[in-house]
């Protein structure tokens, strides 16, 4: 008897075996069809409108019309009521929201998805049920006008479709109207098709360093700038070196005019060099975002009086030098999706020289002469730098709150924010407010407050 | 214990059979089928599957008679008829489909011609009625049981694909809708063209015919024109080509005009009138092509003095009181080069002559002493940017950049003559261009100018256009008075305006 079992046995095992292999198979090959009936759009995968749905009660509202329609399937398989306990515990508890993809070329939901809050934002994400990866699907599970409903989005959801990135280093050029820093890339090449240099004109108008900003400055640097892309990247903050060569000219100061306090005049042809780069990048290549920076102006010459333009007595001062240095660490964390978070470390150091122009006497008279070695004349600022900044998408921003110490005259304190609508259009403002020191025992040509803005119009192909 | 292992093997066989069984059952194939069928029937936009129509010979229809279809619906049988067409819809290979899959067949029947219309005549047009009669599971289930029946639509299909084409279902047009984060700008001179062509008052050869023309040098072709010359006039300005100063790698054209290009007054306001030649020198490699070429637009003129200071308040058309500003006789150069090594579009003017003014049209003062303003010379120097909206070019944008320089040189007439540089400076411009063109036909144009402290700003708008080539514009140009800076001497203290017509010819 049991060698009759065994011999049935035997020969009733290949059978079904045989039989769900090929059910399987079927399964398999009708999957890919389902899967290919529709045009591929893998290609914008990243781009399409992604969004969750956080929504309790609407949650609830569509769970329970998966579970009328019997539609949960854990691994192409039903689900058991244990299982559907398990997750309707996890949905009063509030840690199941729905993941949602639109399609590229119109508006149906082409990805849906229950999904523990822990699993959001992971490259594969774990999902509670097999998703839906067809509109028309869902539509029949949930209803029409439910469907509908999703598709609108008139309920609490979070956004979570990716911002690309607007700006297109490289391509033909890159002009950005800001009055206190333009920029006009004009000019780029390649040496090997994935690097790009990239020529500009560039404005600096006062200098946020030594915290004479904008158009309280007499002065305004001009000259070209050479940035070097290892790899052109869609992010255009991510060159490898940048490299500024400039001079000084005179400006007006049209917003503020010359008030009672001395100004800060030009006093010579001076150079402006500004290096900007990852220098660690070069002896650890893991090591990303740290960028160090190098500013030096330097006055050559001194100007004859008649160059000054002024007929009357006058003492003024003019800062003829000055260097500085800042680290950054860019891209630290994401800030509460108000931008990736950075660090910047600085040191400046402005001189401050004091000259006076009298009808009589034909050339300009240095008042701190044989009283002051040069080194004397400097101030120095060490100033701590937060920032964040977000790109791509409507709104792109960048804003720093600085902070610095100087034992000469007090500190300052400011805010500096630049925010742009679709890299177009924006605007530039930066505030300083001074701490530390008493208005009466300032330097005269300081300020206890700054305020400086620019509207900023980019166009950029 | 017998007993024991008996019942341990029939346990054990029970759940082999069952599980082998059953466990198919579990997967779910119905559901799947349901899906596919529901989104072949919903699904009106995305379905990237193509139809071929089936065309029955006598011969084949004794196969295609009694196909058995699935969940108990009856055999369906195929007829051929007049009235009656079929369709077999397929899924091309994809990433994952190795061969054409067949999805359904539908049938298409001609009710009107068939004369089953209920109301009306066959007369009244046709009535098509589409109806699915081989469904995706009943495919599916001919291609496991029934595979001769498959087959023959399978080879159908790919029979008809070597000698034909099958019509896409595909719904959206993914070629109209391929999406650009932003416009787009030419990688040649196309831009520059058309910008050029429309704004310019000088010729720009339009987008060559295949016909050779008699008087071309080095293979360059005629323009697609209906007429032999080409006029730009209005009332400060004509200019004019005629086909005979085409020398196919050059042409040349005439101007004379009132007006200056830096400084922030109207062509009246100038006191000039100027005349010269452009010469328009395309530099290529073989056969002429402006849309690749270098191209250098040159003008070379020459500038005199002309007062209309005198009339220029009482010109109806000009809203401005009398200049103030004399401007001198000279040479004038005004250079246009397109990308070359990758720069971008330039443009240098420069406009200079004697610093000394003999007989000032305009001065202030009383007759023992006056003053005249006046200035010899004017430059420019600036890149010019270019791009469009979209790829069908209807927003067409250009943006200047660059610096200019005018002098001033005061003269003073009191116990004599005696003269002053009161005014030397560099100062950066800007300025915007915007064309509207849709489907490639100029309908207008702005441009805002902002160069020393004021702006100007200039619009105009296609009137009418007559045969065979003649078109009437209403322009109209307003600079402001100086912004954010106190007024000049030679300056007006408000903004002034022109508006006039532009006649084109041949453009």
């Amino acid at each position: 008897m049991k060698k009759l079992y065994f011999v049935l046995l035997l020969l009733i095992i290949p059978f079904s075996l045989v039989k769900a292999q090929d059910n399987r198979e079927t399964l398999t090959d009708l999957k890919k069809i389902y899967e290919s009936l529709e045009y591929n759009t893998i290609a914008f995968d990243d781009l399409k409108q992604k969004w969750i749905i956080n929504d309790p009660l609407f949650i609830r509202e569509i769970f329970n019309r998966f579970v009328v329609r019997d539609a949960l399937r854990l691994n192409e398989a039903k689900v058991d009521i244990e299982t559907v306990k398990k997750l309707t515990q996890q949905i009063y508890d509030g840690v199941v929201v729905i993941d949602l993809r639109k399609r590229y070329y119109d508006s149906e939901v082409e990805l849906f998805a229950f999904i523990n809050v822990d699993e959001i934002g992971k490259e594969e994400p774990k999902y509670l049920f097999d998703p839906i990866i067809d509109g028309f699907y869902l539509r029949e599970i949930i209803g029409g006008a439910l469907y509908e409903r999703v598709k609108v989005e008139g309920y609490f959801l979070s956004d979570i479709t990716k911002k690309i990135y607007d700006v297109k280093p490289g391509y033909f050029f890159d002009v950005k109207l800001n009055l206190l820093e333009p920029e006009v890339m004009f000019w780029n090449t390649t040496s090997d098709y994935r690097n790009k240099y990239l020529l500009s004109l560039f404005g600096m108008w006062g200098n946020d360093r030594i915290f004479i900003p904008g158009w309280y400055s007499k002065e305004y640097v001009a000259g070209l700038k050479l940035t070097y892309y290892k790899t052109i990247s869609q992010n255009p903050k991510n060159f490898t070196y940048s490299v500024s060569v400039g001079a000084s000219l005179p400006s007006g100061r049209p917003f503020v005019g010359d008030k009672t306090y001395k100004p800060l005049f030009i006093s010579g042809k001076s150079l402006y060099f500004n290096i900007i780069g990852d220098p660690l990048k070069f002896v650890f290549d893991d090591f990303e975002d740290f960028q160090v920076m190098l500013e030096v102006k330097y006055t050559m010459d001194d100007y004859a009086k008649k160059d000054y333009g002024i007929t009357d007595s006058l003492d003024f001062y003019s800062n003829r030098t000055y260097f500085n240095i800042e680290a950054k660490k860019r891209n630290l964390f994401n800030l509460f999706d108000f931008g990736q978070f950075e660090i910047g470390l600085g040191v400046s150091n402005p001189d401050i020289n004091w000259y006076r122009i009298t009808k009589r006497n034909a050339k300009v008279i240095d008042l701190e002469a044989g009283k002051k070695e040069w080194t004397d004349k400097f101030n120095h600022h060490v100033y701590l730098d937060l920032g964040a900044v977000r790109t791509g998408g409507l709104i792109q921003h960048s804003t720093n709150f600085i902070i610095s110490h100087n034992l000469k005259d007090g500190g300052y304190f400011g805010l500096k924010t630049q925010v742009m609508l679709s890299e177009n259009f924006g605007f530039d403002v930066r505030i300083f407010s001074m701490y530390g020191t008493e208005k009466k025992k300032m330097a005269p040509w300081r300020e206890d407050s700054y305020l400086v803005f620019s509207p900023i119009i980019r166009i950029n192909y | 214990m017998e007993k024991y292992v008996t019942k341990l093997w029939l346990t054990i066989l029970f759940i082999v059979i069952s599980g082998g069984s059953l466990y198919p059952q579990s997967l779910p194939l119905d559901d799947l089928y349901s899906r596919i069928q529901n989104k072949l029937k919903e699904d009106k936009s995305y379905l990237n599957i193509h139809s071929v129509p089936l065309q029955l010979k006598d011969g084949e229809i004794q196969n295609l008679q009694n196909i058995p279809r699935s969940d108990e619906k009856a055999p369906f049988s195929f007829q051929i008829s007049d009235n009656t067409t079929y369709n077999i819809i397929f899924l091309k290979e994809a990433i994952e489909v190795d061969s054409i899959n067949v999805l359904f067949v539908n049938e298409i029947t001609d009710k009107a011609a068939a004369g089953e219309t209920f109301f009306g005549d066959a007369g009244s047009g046709p009535q098509i009625d589409t109806t699915i009669v081989l469904t995706f599971k009943d495919i599916q289930e001919l291609y496991f049981y029934n595979k001769e029946k498959y087959d023959f639509f399978f080879n159908y299909v790919k029979t008809y694909l070597k000698e034909d084409e099958a019509r896409s279902l595909l719904g959206i047009n993914v070629d109209e809708d391929i999406k650009k984060s932003k416009g787009i700008s030419s990688t040649n001179n196309l831009d520059f063209l058309n910008f050029m062509r429309v704004n310019y008052n000088h010729r720009y050869p339009k987008p060559a015919l295949q016909k050779r023309a008699g008087r071309s040098r080095r293979g360059a072709t005629t323009e697609q024109s209906a007429t032999s010359m080409q006029i730009d006039a209005t009332f400060t300005s004509v200019s004019f080509f005629h086909e005979t100063l085409d020398f196919g790698f050059s042409t040349l054209s005439g101007e004379v005009s009132l007006g200056n290009r830096v400084l922030n007054i109207h062509p009246m306001q100038s006191m000039t009138l100027k005349g010269g030649l452009r010469f328009l020198i395309s530099v290529s490699e073989d056969n002429q092509d402006l849309d690749n070429d270098f191209l250098l637009d040159a003008k070379l003129m020459g500038r005199m003095r002309l007062n209309t200071a005198s009339f220029a308040d009482k010109v109806p058309f000009l809203f401005i009181k009398k200049p103030k500003l004399n401007v001198g006789s000279g040479l004038i150069v005004d250079l246009s080069a397109t990308r070359l090594f990758g720069l971008p579009f330039l443009n240098f003017y420069i406009a200079t002559g004697s610093q000394e003014l003999e007989k000032p049209y305009v001065q202030f003062g009383t007759n023992d002493s006056s003053v005249a303003y006046y200035s010899s010379q004017q430059w420019e120097a600036s890149m010019s940017f270019f791009w469009n909206s979209n790829e069908a070019l209807t927003l067409r944008f250009r943006m200047d950049l660059g610096a200019a320089n005018y002098n001033v040189i005061e003269f003073l007439y009191k116990n004599g003559i005696s003269k002053k540089l009161v005014f030397n400076q560099i100062q950066p411009f800007v300025s915007f261009h915007m064309n509207f063109a849709p489907k490639n036909n100029d309908f207008l144009g702005t441009n805002f100018r902002y160069y020393d402290g004021q702006l100007s700003f200039n619009f105009w708008l296609k009137l009418f256009e007559l045969p065979p080539e003649h078109t009437f514009r209403f322009e109209t140009f307003y600079i402001t008075a100086p912004l954010f800076r106190s007024v000049r001497p030679w300056e007006l203290e408000e903004g002034t305006s022109l508006i006039q017509i532009r006649y084109r010819y041949g453009f």
